[in-house]
């Protein structure tokens, strides 16, 4: 198979992923980040080390990419600013027992993983992006490292965080702009 | 020996398989004499078992894949073309980004007095001006080419709320290179590029004009 061949198959395989990774980073602009990665990425496929996993290595890539978009332009406000966050926390010691909910509280209210996913959309930019490319995309923590930039011990302090507030979301749901509650069900459960 | 304390703050990258085996048998080593910590940890399989696992990115809607699709057809040829033409299209950037910056503050314009979006004129001519330094520079491939004027406009309609008309070429020396659709914020835009081959020192290159249209 060819290089060319390769490619193509590699991101029709992670086509959601990238899709997915593009709208937590662009939102608006999503489709032409992911279209402006994928040409850096190809002119960079030649370096691609094949040992390594493809996903990763495109993500940051992208997340480049939108550095790079967000430098450019003023900074807009519905844009996470991704290159200028604040430097490597100290990965929180505090117990689970801190956490606002029990696990089990969640499991016997049967939400709907649909319900999860929105409580997810609704974290902050830069909490929502870690548990996205740990709890969905199922990267490790070395490998989120490495997009982000980031310690190891940073990327655990804000997945931490990020659980912990998820599970919030989940008990007392964010309020959408209109008022509602989002990610409650109606059926009483 | 582990203390519930810190054992409770090693669940979650317990669960996720990121201890090192050292701290991952200190930790086992707790859970076999702690029901409490043991619970926990339960609970919080249980919840990766029946939410987070289940989780999936979301889907790319189906016109997505289709540009992505022509994308990755033209990569390798559009990164052939692009090498005998970036000289000549670095040139032309500033100037056609004048014309696209003046196009698309017009646009802006009139979009801001019917639509009332939010996005502010100089957002726009920002965005306006972006775009066409990528589309000049080959990071922004066209959606449809290889195709007369008239079929990309047809395309276009088929695609936009709005009508985009583009000039019939009728000297050989004008090519039309390419089509996209594009959005400036929270605007779509279409953009096409049409080439004008040298006759003398320049056959290899071509010089190419952005244009834009916007509603």
């Amino acid at each position: 198979m060819d290089s060319r061949s390769e490619f193509q198959d590699l991101v029709h395989k992670h086509l959601n992923s990238l899709y997915s990774y593009a709208l937590v980073l662009a939102r608006q602009d999503a489709e032409d980040l992911l279209q402006e990665s994928l040409v850096r990425a190809w002119e960079a496929f030649h370096a691609f080390d094949r040992s390594q996993s493809f996903k990763p290595w495109v993500f940051t890539i992208m997340r480049n990419a939108q550095i790079d978009r967000q430098r450019r332009r003023r900074a807009h406000p519905a844009d996470a600013p991704l290159g200028d966050e604040k430097e490597a926390e100290p990965v929180v010691e505090s117990p689970l027992c801190s956490i606002p909910l029990a696990p089990e509280d969640i499991l016997l209210r049967r939400e709907a993983v649909e319900q999860v996913r929105e409580a997810i959309r609704h974290l902050p930019p830069l909490l929502r992006e870690i548990v996205e490319l740990r709890d969905i995309e199922g990267l490790s923590y070395h490998e989120i490292a490495t997009i982000l930039s980031r310690p190891v011990g940073t990327v655990m302090s804000r997945l931490y965080r990020g659980r912990n507030l998820l599970r919030t979301y989940l008990v007392e749901p964010p309020q959408r702009p209109d008022g509602k509650e989002i990610g409650v069900r109606n059926d009483g459960l | 020996m582990m203390d519930c304390s810190t054992a409770k703050s090693k669940i979650f990258p317990f669960v996720d398989g990121e201890l090192t085996p050292e701290l991952c048998d200190q930790l086992e080593a707790h859970l076999a004499r702690c029901g409490a910590c043991r619970r926990l940890v339960d609970l919080e399989v249980a919840f990766r078992e029946t939410y987070v696992e289940r989780l999936r990115p979301d889907p790319a809607p189906e016109p997505v894949r289709e540009r992505v699709a022509t994308l990755l057809r033209g990569l390798g040829e559009g990164r052939r073309a692009g090498r005998g033409w970036r000289r000549v299209e670095r040139l032309a950037v500033c100037a056609g980004a004048v014309l696209l910056l003046v196009v698309g503050l017009g646009a802006g314009i009139a979009l801001q007095s019917y639509t009332g979006t939010r996005t502010s004129l100089a957002e726009l001519a920002d965005a306006a001006v972006e775009q066409h330094q990528k589309l000049v520079r080959d990071l922004l491939p066209p959606d449809i080419k290889d195709v007369s004027p008239k079929v990309a406009e047809e395309w276009f309609k088929k695609r936009l709320a709005f009508n985009v008309s583009l000039p019939e070429l009728k000297t050989e020396r004008l090519h039309f290179l390419g089509g996209r659709i594009s959005h400036l914020r929270e605007i779509e835009v279409a953009a096409s590029s049409i080439a004008s081959t040298g006759t003398t020192s320049h056959s290899s290159s071509s010089r190419r004009r952005p244009t834009v249209s916007s509603g």
